[in-house]
């Protein structure tokens, strides 16, 4: 099978950290152009990973590639994305797809349309210590879960980023739930696989940005809730913990291959407790990109737009809460 | 599936009078061959042993695992399966494919074949893998042969519970796999077939819930101290041996010390792999911190110069 010829939209922190050396190291894509709209930059970043072509349009790259990667700044990617679709471009579009439920009907109608395909960029789904608790949770380890806790972020001062749009409301879309707290939404919606209900919101704006720097939300599911925390003021514990009938399990969302289990029924933590398991597989963005590659050329897809859409969902009914904390 | 709740505590039967049943003070000693009279059949001893029908009653799945293929640790085998099986129960064997030839029609399960995972492990910081089969909520029964009058020196049910990690190519020593095996996976039932070497004829059978008191108990049989078994040796390391009881049994003549042991060299040898592997990694880490030493004491020197 012919590698997927990929664009990648947007140079900025993520992309060369994160997207373009995935691309680069994965076998089933041929990493063909990159576009940005700092012309200098968008050719060091070309040169840096050795890409053929660079363009500062979009548009540019119908014709030229079988699919794209969007990894721009997220009021862009509606329009990215449907333009892209429309004209026959598979699209990996990065989180927050978009900030509401109509811009993601849009994009979905493109879609079908002309019959390219169109996935969310949710990572975690490709971490393998979560795939590795998503199946624990399935084949019943754990029981039944009755809780998720969850939190994720740090400093946003510590972490790379070329632009600022994240403080920006217009340009976000949201504050650190749409940034970092839709990875730990989508991730609960994906170990539950059920519909939940927003139980609570709060939210806070220390430094006084536009948008919030700090959210917690508690979701409710029929026979579980989660609880969850995104921060973009302090180092939060970023992990992910399930409780079951029977025991935990303890995921980190940074360090992929760690898990750590205890659960009275499994043989090995009966008889010497907490078991860290080490979970094989490819880096998270390597395996998403392996995904995508798979699902543009006719495989199936694992980040379902139903629950993309109800991750939407939730965060919009979060902004329009009236906040708790202020 | 065994329901850990309901699992009875472990009772051992009192000292019991010598003849075609000797109990000891831990694991219990059975016999179908009473002073030299024809052998009774084989599944006669389990209706005789609590611990199984109590595993019987309460499991729907078994795993028998054994590291020997003569033919009386095979019959043991069969016959457990057996006695498990009455109440509906599914039975299988963990082994290589050389097991199922001798085990008849239970299905045989190669670790080597299925799914493992890697775990973090406590006597080596090396990644230890395991088969996943170690998670299941099955009932864990290891069976071990012992051949009496031979050569073979006693490995014992430590070392066969460790089988399946030597099988997935884990590269710590022999010894270091036993402790692994029974810090994650100590059966639930351990059996001990003694066998006529010449005729491989079954004498007796030793049956403990306790991996490490079984082991403990046959080198005691043998008049040896238990630390003298290599398993046991790194098990100390970990773990307290239990106290030494009062040892009654049939005689062990010549099995757990006999001078000969082939494969002894092999085990050396793995020995001396393991040795030479953590001292590459310490080399490593040593020669990534030395560089170190030198400022440190400079900076020790400066602060006790301005003290």
């Amino acid at each position: 099978m012919s590698p997927v010829r990929i664009g990648v939209i947007g140079c900025g922190g993520h992309a060369t950290l994160f997207q373009l050396p995935a691309v680069r190291q994965s076998s089933r894509a041929a990493l063909v152009a990159v576009v940005d709209s700092d012309e200098q930059w968008c050719r060091k970043v070309a040169k840096r990973f050795n890409v053929p072509q660079w363009y500062t349009d979009a548009r540019a790259l119908v014709g030229q590639v079988d699919a794209a990667v969007i990894v721009t700044p997220n009021f862009t990617h509606t329009s990215l994305a449907t333009m892209l679709l429309d004209n026959g471009v598979h699209v990996l579009c990065e989180k927050p797809v978009c900030t509401s439920v109509g811009e993601l009907d849009a994009i979905v109608a493109s879609a079908d349309r002309s019959g390219a395909r169109f996935m969310a960029a949710h990572c975690l789904r490709f971490s393998p210590n979560l795939m590795f608790l998503k199946r624990i949770i399935d084949e019943g380890w754990l029981g039944e879960v009755r809780e998720i806790r969850a939190a994720i972020g740090g400093p946003y001062e510590q972490a790379t980023h070329r632009t600022d749009f994240r403080r920006d409301r217009r340009a976000a879309g949201g504050g650190v739930l749409a940034d970092l707290g839709v990875h730990v939404i989508d991730a609960s919606l994906w170990l539950m696989g059920q519909r939940p209900v927003v139980a609570e919101y709060a939210a806070e704006f220390v430094r006084g940005w536009d948008v919030e720097d700090n959210a917690s939300l508690v979701l409710g599911f029929p026979n579980a809730r989660a609880w969850l925390r995104c921060s973009f003021t302090e180092f939060l514990s970023n992990t992910l913990t399930v409780r079951g009938d029977y025991g935990w399990a303890q995921a980190s969302l940074y360090a992929a291959s760690r898990l750590e289990v205890f659960n009275e029924r499994l043989r090995p933590c009966r008889s010497d407790g907490v078991q860290t398991i080490l979970c094989d597989g490819a880096p998270m963005f390597a395996g998403q990109i392996d995904h995508f590659c798979e699902f543009a050329s006719g495989g199936e897809l694992r980040v379902p737009t139903d629950q993309v859409r109800t991750g939407i969902e939730i965060v919009q009914q979060c902004y329009q809460t009236p906040l708790l904390v202020s | 599936m065994i329901e850990l709740a309901s699992m009875p505590a472990k009772t051992y039967p009192a000292a019991g009078s010598p003849g075609d049943e000797v109990s000891t003070v831990r694991p219990s000693v059975h016999t179908v061959l009473p002073s030299g009279q024809p052998a009774a059949p084989i599944s006669a001893i389990w209706s005789r042993v609590p611990q199984l029908a109590e595993l019987g009653a309460i499991s729907k799945h078994a795993l028998i695992q054994t590291a020997d293929d003569v033919g009386a640790v095979s019959d043991t085998v069969r016959s457990i399966a057996a006695v498990l099986s009455t109440a509906g129960g599914c039975v299988e064997v963990v082994g290589g494919p050389e097991a199922a030839s001798s085990v008849g029609p239970l299905r045989v399960r190669d670790v080597s074949r299925e799914e493992h995972l890697g775990l973090v492990g406590l006597g080596s910081p090396a990644r230890l893998t395991v088969p996943t089969l170690w998670f299941e909520r099955v009932c864990l029964v290891t069976v071990v042969g012992l051949a009496v009058d031979g050569t073979r020196r006693f490995r014992g049910i430590l070392d066969a519970q460790s089988a399946p990690l030597r099988r997935l190519g884990n590269p710590h020593s022999r010894e270091q796999l036993a402790y692994e095996a029974h810090r994650l996976a100590a059966s639930d039932l351990c059996v001990v077939c003694a066998y006529r070497d010449r005729d491989h004829q079954p004498l007796w059978w030793a049956i403990s819930r306790s991996d490490v008191e079984l082991d403990s108990f046959v080198c005691r049989l043998a008049g040896l101290n238990p630390a003298a078994l290599p398993t046991l040796r790194e098990l100390i390391r970990h773990e307290v041996l239990p106290e030494a009881g009062q040892v009654v049994g049939p005689e062990l003549p010549r099995c757990a010390t006999a001078r000969i042991r082939p494969g002894a060299a092999l085990d050396a040898l793995g020995r001396m792999r393991a040795v030479a592997r953590a001292s590459v990694a310490e080399w490593t880490v040593i020669r990534k911190n030395v560089h170190r030493i030198p400022h440190a004491v400079r900076r020790r020197l400066a602060r006790f110069g301005r003290s």
